[in-house]
């Protein structure tokens, strides 16, 4: 029996902010291009596959303080942004779809009888990676050494893993760091991705990837070095 | 016991946390065997009473006799 799922639960992740109070649609496509190959003699026309692409569509209410800086942030600036969208919310184990966009589009709607919405088409630069959520919305206090629930993948891959992390709130007085560990017994965790440090204070976004051999389960270690304040961020996984 | 050169840096119970180039020798053994196989550690030569030895054989002792040419010249 298929599982279907709600839209409502649906969370966006784009650079360092979780916008999800912020939308009411996202949507990814994936087309994938066919270059033709039919020779003299044939009865059909036959293909072979070409190019894939990707694009997101985000769009909800213009609110001018938080999710339209940051999407017109990335409209402005010549670097790259993170977007992870997760159709059944921030639940470690669920699946979501990531990437790094370069953002082609942003329309403010102000009509006269309707609330200001916001609508930005962005091209995802390098495709869209299908994956889990290793950690969503986990909030770290400062001072404090965290490692996330062991998600399960019930056996190891070999051709390495993409990861997008995502820090959406940091009022910490302190350096924090963030690792990918991986196990194969989930006994003994060895280090597999290591982020860069994040400042007190700073909210951020890093996409890194890995080759070779990824163990059966994952977590994350968290390490903060403060006194005061919390973290919360984010991560999603595909494995190649 | 064993003793094991990390090459990785690696978290284990109970929450210990060795860096690249730390020596241990209380890894968690269930762990050691993956361990070893992914490269993440290496075995630090003589800590283990199952360390290999090349074992080199000695070189056998070869006795040359020289037969006398009348003793050639007879079976000929």
């Amino acid at each position: 029996m298929p599982t279907f799922r709600h839209g409502k639960k649906t969370a966006v992740l784009f650079a360092n902010a979780n916008l999800s109070a912020y939308l009411n649609e996202a949507s990814m496509s994936s087309p994938a291009e066919t270059s033709e190959t039919t020779t003299f003699g044939s009865d059909a026309k036959t293909y072979i596959t070409s190019l894939r692409d990707a694009s997101v569509s985000l769009s909800g209410m213009f609110e001018g303080s938080v999710n339209d800086p940051t999407l017109l942030d990335a409209m402005t600036s010549s670097e790259s942004t993170l977007v992870t969208i997760c159709t059944t919310g921030l639940v470690a184990g669920e699946p979501c779809f990531f990437g790094v966009t370069r953002s082609n589009s942003y329309e403010i709607s102000s009509p006269v009888a309707d609330v200001v919405t916001v609508t930005s088409d962005l091209q995802l630069d390098g495709g869209i990676n299908a994956g889990t959520i290793i950690a969503g919305g986990v909030t770290v206090a400062s001072g404090a050494t965290a490692n996330s629930t062991a998600n399960d993948y019930t056996a190891s891959t070999s051709n390495g893993l993409v990861t997008n992390l995502h820090v959406t709130a940091n009022n910490g007085n302190g350096s924090t760091t963030l690792k990918l560990q991986h196990s194969a017994d989930n006994i003994t965790y060895v280090d597999l991705v290591t982020f860069a440090v994040v400042s007190a204070g700073i909210q951020t976004s890093e996409q890194q990837t890995v080759t070779g051999t990824v163990n059966r389960y994952l977590r994350v270690n968290v390490a903060d070095d403060g006194s005061t304040g919390s973290i919360t961020y984010s991560l999603a996984i595909s494995r190649r | 016991m064993a003793k094991y050169r990390v090459l990785v840096g690696l978290d284990y119970p109970p929450n210990k946390r060795a860096e690249a180039g730390d020596e241990v020798e209380d890894l968690p053994s269930s762990s050691i065997k993956w361990l070893l196989a992914d490269g993440l550690v290496e075995e630090i030569e003589g800590t283990t009473k199952f360390s290999k030895k090349t074992f080199i054989a000695p070189e056998p002792k070869i006795k040359v006799v020289e037969e006398s040419s009348d003793e050639l010249d007879e079976e000929a």
